[in-house]
């Protein structure tokens, strides 16, 4: 008996603003598999998700999908959910107030006589749960649920929706270890009941042990799709990076000095999962003059250790952190300027500028310090700084008086590092320091970056850019799952050893 | 001949140029160009408006609620907003001349001083470190402050009239009455912290993103608890004023001050969201108000309609400022 593919998505192209999100994929799904989609952040996984569960009219993808054997065209996602597909997303969207019961219903609560069939909602949401062996009281309200339970009643959500296709993004990322393994005891049953999963996971290690086939994807293109049992975690980590490196890093020479920073044993607890730790037990060491990056995937913890270390975002931390050969706690951020400590945050908009002001007060304020006399703003010594940073990150603008929405998104980048480079720092953090920023301004950036690191600076680089790190690191610190996994020189920087580490698919003996 | 199409080109850009060049101006100072119309438009329909003795009432009148103005506008710069500003009138004003009666002279004026400092202390340490709203905060310190002026005049009102006070403040120098000389050094002195101070620079930038402006190292916390005492401190300010001028102290003055206080920032071009604001505008947005109500009342309008009116100007001042490319 021939049955019909549970997922079928022929030659999908996606377009965001003219550039390529999705270039010509095929994606096959068979009845009853759990299918693991993988693949570097950014190389499209989300999209292809997005577009078969309908979150983007039909109208503006290219291609043809056909869910259990029907070709369909989605508008959105409740049309999704009619023909069987469910997405349970990375960050839940349960309502913490209402019951299990109310939540598995929300938006489809059945009615008799004009008023709610509570009889129906408790008994039938008992029921899921009780197929899924799940020992959950519906009547429960959601906030006293474990984040592992929380997702079990999504899930369970899912199959009340009438769900026969199901995505799981990242399910495990908040998960602890016995969640994680009532997760896996969930998801096989419901393989046995002859429900399709798509598992979406950087976790390499969880992909060989739940599912039956992977897909790779990279750079808007699905790669290969292989039986898991055929592949290594070697060959499956090539699929995802293999591309030549372009020869895009400045190649000036960096000589590293002295220990200036480092954390030893350093631990940050978990901000919403009491217990858990999201930076544990991690030693660093930096060096003036020397470039170090900090690799790792998307929550393995690199940014909460860095801004844990500044006193940014200060939270519970145990470990000891040494500046010049002094223990330090800096408890809020202006302490780590004092010290000559810099953070450049990841997020532009978000916290690194003040939009509706001009480039001038962006760029002088994280040094009113030192432009100020008594505390009083002085203008000469302003007008300085200022023309001094203008000229030496090379901001295009007619005027400092500007303001700094008013330029693209490489200068406001500059005018982020312009302000930090205007505290005279001795260490400086970056955090994504070229995202969203264009060719020709990372160039200026990477240059930027080696003129300080000459200049004794020693920087610290957070970047989810294997190429990145690799051609401007001289020395790499890759992070999983809040641990420090590996420590490179710059001789052993691949992408493969990187993302061996990174996927913890190999780990540091300690 | 491309060379003179280029020019040409050139040409309409620049015009074009001008063009909004002279539209930018005109929305960013549309305060100040409002009110030089009004002034002549209130020559012409009241010919008693712009005689000497007028004009020293409309600003006499309006120093207090000036004053208030440009305490609201430091609390409207970090994105805040003070309710309980005609409570704070109302404390000084009772505590003030109940103080004078009592004998203690210029003390008096130094207590009341301290007390609307702690008081604007207190709504800046909820808001900083207890993360109450704003508007909450100084809510509750609108009825906590009320409360506690009618407890303090109980009965009747405090006459203080021929003591040092009242003489003080309902005299003048060369010819200014002594409320706007006072409103006149404090427009200096509010211009100074927030041009030319470090506390300036920070309480702009917290307004603009306070995120931001946390992470470069500005102490947030603290730069909102003084801006809260400062409000504080120029609202006692003005009541002490007014306490001068009635030679009295009575529980029933101070209504509505806050949204006096908050539509003169408004109309001078300040966003209640933060980061914006400035102190000549908002003197301009209070005097711009206050001179239509006198004009209003020299031609004779009733006191209902004119509420209306004034309700308008602010909605068309605020629709005004808006920046088009939102």
């Amino acid at each position: 008996m021939e049955c019909p593919k549970a997922v079928v998505l022929k030659n999908i192209t996606k377009k965001f603003s003219g550039v390529k999100a999705l270039d010509d994929v095929t994606f096959h799904v068979e009845q009853g598999d759990i299918h693991a989609l993988v693949g570097e952040n950014g190389a499209g996984k989300s999209t292809l998700m997005k577009i078969l569960c309908g979150s983007y009219s039909h109208h503006s993808v290219e291609g043809q999908i056909s869910i259990l054997g029907n070709e369909v065209r989605l508008n959105n996602p409740k049309e999704a959910n009619r023909h069987g597909v469910v997405m349970v997303h990375q960050e839940l969207a349960l309502i913490p107030e209402l019951s299990v019961a109310e939540n598995m219903f929300l938006g489809n609560l059945p009615f008799k006589n004009g008023v709610v069939d509570w009889k129906t909602v408790y008994s039938k949401s008992q029921e899921t749960l009780k197929q899924l062996a799940l020992d959950i009281d519906v009547r429960m309200k959601v906030k006293n649920l474990s984040v592992g339970h929380q997702q079990l009643v999504e899930i369970s959500k899912a199959i009340l929706l009438g769900g026969k296709v199901m995505i799981l993004d990242e399910p495990t990322a908040p998960l602890t270890g016995r969640e994680i393994e009532l997760l896996f005891k969930v998801i096989r049953k419901l393989k046995e009941q002859g429900i399709t999963i798509i598992y979406i996971s950087h976790r390499l290690e969880e992909i060989f042990s739940l599912t039956d086939k992977v897909s790779v994807m990279r750079d808007g293109k699905l790669v290969i799709t292989k039986d898991t049992k055929d592949v290594d975690e070697h060959e499956l980590v090539s699929y995802m990076i293999g591309r030549e490196m372009e020869d895009f890093y400045p190649k000036d020479k960096t000589l590293p000095g002295d220990i200036i920073l480092s954390a030893q044993n350093f631990s940050v607890a978990h901000p919403n999962y009491p217990g858990k730790k999201i930076v544990d037990n991690v030693s660093m060491n930096f060096r003036a003059g020397e470039i170090v990056g900090i690799a790792g995937l998307l929550g393995a913890g690199r940014t909460e250790l860095m801004t844990a270390i500044t006193g940014a975002y200060p939270k519970k931390s145990t470990g000891i952190v040494t500046f010049k050969s002094r223990p330090v706690k800096f408890k809020n951020p202006g302490q780590a300027i004092t010290n000559g400590i810099g953070f450049v945050s990841e997020d532009r908009k978000g916290n690194g500028l003040i939009l509706n002001q001009t480039i001038r007060f962006n760029i002088s304020l994280a040094s009113l310090r030192r432009i100020c006399k008594n505390r009083l703003l002085n203008k000469r010594k302003e007008d300085g700084l200022t023309q001094e940073m203008i000229g030496r990150l090379r901001i295009k603008t007619t005027s400092e008086y500007n303001p700094v929405k008013s330029l693209s998104g490489g200068n406001q980048q500059k005018v982020v590092f312009a302000k930090w480079i205007a505290t005279d720092p001795e260490v400086l953090i970056l955090d994504e320091p070229t995202r969203g920023v264009d060719v020709g301004a990372k160039y200026e950036i990477y240059s930027i970056m080696k003129k300080l690191a000459q200049q004794n600076v020693a920087i610290i680089m957070i970047s989810s850019d294997l190429q990145e790190i690799i051609g401007m690191s001289d020395r790499v610190y890759v992070m999983y799952e809040g641990k420090l996994s590996g420590e490179l020189q710059k001789e052993e920087l691949t992408e493969n050893s990187i993302m061996k580490y990174a996927t913890g698919a190999v780990s540091m003996a300690v | 001949m491309s060379d003179i199409q280029l020019t040409a080109a050139s040409d309409m850009k620049q015009k074009r140029n001008y063009k909004s060049e002279i539209l930018k101006f005109t929305k960013n100072n549309f305060v100040v160009i409002a009110f030089i119309a009004l002034i002549i438009w209130g020559g012409f329909a009241s010919p008693a408006f712009l005689t000497l003795s007028n004009i020293k009432t409309v600003l006499l009148q309006n120093s207090i609620y000036a004053i208030c103005a440009l305490g609201m506008l430091f609390i409207v710069i970090t994105g805040g907003i003070d309710l309980s500003v005609g409570s704070y009138v109302v404390v000084a004003v009772c505590f003030t001349a109940g103080f004078i009666q009592d004998g203690r002279g210029v003390l008096a004026i130094v207590i009341v001083t301290l007390m609307s400092i702690l008081f604007g202390i207190i709504s800046g340490t909820l808001i900083a470190y207890a993360k109450v709203a704003p508007f909450i905060a100084t809510l509750a310190m609108t009825t906590i402050l009320r409360g506690i002026a009618y407890i303090y005049q109980v009965g009747q009102n405090r006459r203080i009239d021929g003591t040092f006070w009242p003489k003080f403040i309902q005299g003048s120098l060369l010819g200014i009455p002594i409320p706007v000389l006072i409103l006149f050094i404090t427009y200096l002195i509010v211009t100074f912290l927030l041009k030319k101070t470090k506390y300036g620079r920070g309480i702009y930038a917290i307004g603009g993103n306070s995120e931001t402006a946390r992470l470069a190292g500005i102490n947030v916390k603290k730069y909102i608890i003084i801006t809260y005492a400062l409000g504080g401190f120029l609202f006692g300010l003005a009541g002490m004023i007014l306490a001068g001028r009635l030679s009295m102290g009575t529980a029933t003055v101070g209504e509505g001050y806050e949204l006096d206080a908050i539509a003169a920032v408004v109309v001078g071009g300040a966003t209640l969201s933060g980061g914006v604001g400035s102190p000549i505008k908002t003197l301009v947005g209070a005097f711009l108000i206050g001179a239509l109500m006198n004009i209003m009342n020299l031609m004779g309008i009733a006191s209902y309609p004119q509420m209306i009116i004034k309700g308008i100007i602010i909605v068309a001042a605020v629709l005004m400022h808006r920046d088009s490319s939102h």
